[in-house]
């Protein structure tokens, strides 16, 4: 058997194109769906994302409003920037470009945003509520998964689903969406971490197995059962012994699992590429909830 | 093999010991530390637990107090009361009893608790605190799961735990609690439900098995491996058909299933007895930070 690709490049744009239709009918409602971004220094990579971020905003049509500041800002000056964009009722939604440098705390800086416009879901406020089963925000990745697992055909409904990842940004969020007794969860939910003992025997039993542990490889076609769903979330820069070029492959081994797998997620193409979509996602929900539109 | 029975009123009278070392530590500085319970109504349940929480309360040397509102108190008089006791520098830990009349919005109500004195961690930000491995205050039915594991030798460090049962009070917390990288965790955690097929296949894995569904004896000797160790956090008032008289029986077949299990928790006797120490042991704590305020619960 080989496996279907699932590919996130085309989920995304069928998002992207749901997006805009959404933020058309908030606009022609009076609603500017807006998202500001905050970005310290001049890390080549956070720049690359925020910029990427800024395009996608540009191409969905919501308004963005990115503010860079120096290296050298103090937490006040965080502090402000997010007290400023917080109070601005033009804003729906606020993100801070991670990571901050060292003399600034992230937990600190995420707590200052406001719940409601905490599109990436890492205050914990979001995180408790998404936990509880409540309406909340949930960072991109977790979001990204699920939604790349349903609309693939692979409802997690009453699947065991097993994650190698326990971080706050994977393993915890997509847990958390996927215990509840909701549409698109229903899941019997294992979490484990790469130093699990037996980990081996935890990912067999997987109908789904969800991979992010930036190994190259980590996951090889003996730890998998037969057509499982396998998504990996990891992406390595290894060099391609044959090119000697550098090049991104993930935590699974995808030549050898994608002739047992039901189906897998590729990297580079995979998760990656929804990332920022589920950001505008949230933008435009909490666009819409500020509106008190459906969301 | 018989099973060791976990006990739970032993360890809850041991806990009772430890902070009554602490509470009296704290009253040679001047501070009694004082919980505040907020009853809504009559609900026999309630006032059931109230009756434990002020007996725990007394043996580990806290004050508690019941603030009592009638069954037809408004939303606002609720929220009100709420924002007094946070005010309020003599208060350490606040308690709102479940369940809530029907016409009171529960998550309004547990999210106005400040987090600083939400001992039974039922505001949402301390459940997301409690996730995103950050300190807060543990809510005492899984934190009672976690200390009777811990003090019977049966720590859940590398271990696989299955928990069946995905409540907001006991299963979602005690998931969050155990996945952490964290001392008397580490474990690896398995969340299922009473929905979920072919369930057996799933708690035959556990080696730490946690029932909390409140369903009467829906754990049976077949789902448990042997030498497994049982929680059973269930609570069910069934009729005894020998007597006819109402008795307890938790989640699990506790007669069937002791023989099999390595270790298992009795039903009454158990997880229930921890509960409310659990929740004065967060009160003191509550108390405690006021001068230590960096150490980990």
């Amino acid at each position: 058997m080989v496996a279907t690709i699932l590919d996130g490049k085309k989920i995304s744009a069928a998002i992207r194109e749901e997006l805009k239709r959404k933020v058309d009918h908030l606009k022609e409602a009076g609603i500017a769906p807006c998202l500001a971004g905050i970005l310290i220094g001049e890390n080549p990579g956070s720049t690359t994302y925020f910029k990427l971020k800024a395009k996608a905003c540009e191409d969905i049509g919501i308004r963005e409003s990115m503010h860079r500041l120096p290296d050298s800002a103090t937490e006040d000056e965080l502090l402000e920037t997010i007290g400023t964009l917080n109070k601005d009722t033009k804003v729906h939604g606020i993100f801070i470009q991670l990571p901050l440098p060292k003399h600034l705390s992230e937990n600190t800086a995420l707590a200052a945003i406001l719940p409601e416009k905490d599109v990436d879901g890492m205050n914990a406020v979001n995180v408790g509520k998404a936990w509880l089963g409540q309406a909340a925000y949930v960072p991109g990745a977790a979001s990204a998964i699920q939604e790349m697992l349903v609309r693939s055909g692979h409802d997690p409904e009453n699947k065991d689903v097993v994650i190698v990842n326990i971080d706050n940004l994977v393993g915890k969020p997509l847990a958390s969406i996927l215990i509840q007794d909701k549409e698109k969860a229903r899941a019997n939910v294992t979490l484990c971490s790469p130093t699990t003992p037996d980990l081996v025997a935890y990912t067999r039993r997987a109908d789904i197995l969800v991979v992010s542990v930036n190994k190259p490889r980590f996951i090889t076609a003996d730890m998998i059962k037969s057509g499982a769903v396998v998504i990996d979330f990891g992406t390595n820069l290894v060099t391609d012994t044959v090119t000697q070029k550098r090049k991104a492959v993930g935590d699974v081994d995808f030549e050898a699992i994608k002739d047992k797998a039901g189906a897998i997620s590729p990297v580079p193409g995979g998760v990656g590429p929804m990332l920022i979509t589920m950001l505008m996602l949230n933008t435009v929900m909490a666009a819409s909830k500020a509106a008190r539109l459906p969301v | 093999m018989p099973a060791n029975i976990i006990d739970g009123r032993q360890i809850a009278a041991e806990i009772q010991t430890e902070l009554k070392q602490r509470t009296n530590a704290l009253r040679q500085i001047g501070i009694t530390p004082k919980l505040v319970t907020i009853l809504i109504g009559e609900d026999p349940a309630s006032l059931a637990y109230l009756r434990g929480i002020s007996r725990s309360g007394e043996e580990s040397g806290i004050l508690t107090q019941t603030a009592r509102l009638p069954q037809a108190a408004a939303q606002k008089e609720v929220l009100e009361k709420i924002a007094e006791l946070n005010q309020n520098q003599e208060v350490h830990g606040i308690l709102l009893f479940l369940p809530l009349p029907v016409h009171i919005n529960v998550l309004e109500a547990e999210g106005a608790i400040s987090p600083e004195k939400d001992v039974d961690g039922t505001n949402p930000i301390s459940i997301g605190r409690l996730l995103l491995g950050e300190e807060t205050f543990l809510p005492s039915t899984p934190y009672g799961v976690q200390e009777l594991l811990v003090r019977s030798g049966h720590s859940p460090g590398g271990k696989h735990v299955v928990i069946v049962g995905r409540s907001n009070i006991v299963g979602k917390p005690l998931a969050s609690m155990l996945i952490q990288k964290q001392k008397n965790a580490n474990a690896t955690v398995t969340v299922c439900h009473t929905a979920t097929r072919n369930i057996a296949a799933i708690t035959r894995q556990a080696d730490i098995l946690v029932a909390a569904m409140g369903k009467p004896k829906i754990i049976t000797a077949d789902m448990v491996r042997e030498g497994t160790v049982v929680i059973d956090v269930g609570v069910n008032i069934i009729r005894d058909p020998a007597t006819g008289k109402n008795k307890q029986v938790g989640d699990v077949d506790f007669e069937a299933v002791k023989d099999k299990a390595g270790a298992i928790t009795p039903v009454p006797g158990g997880t229930g007895a921890v509960t409310s120490v659990m929740l004065i042991a967060n009160t003191v704590r509550a108390a405690e930070k006021l001068i230590r305020p960096k150490k980990r619960i």
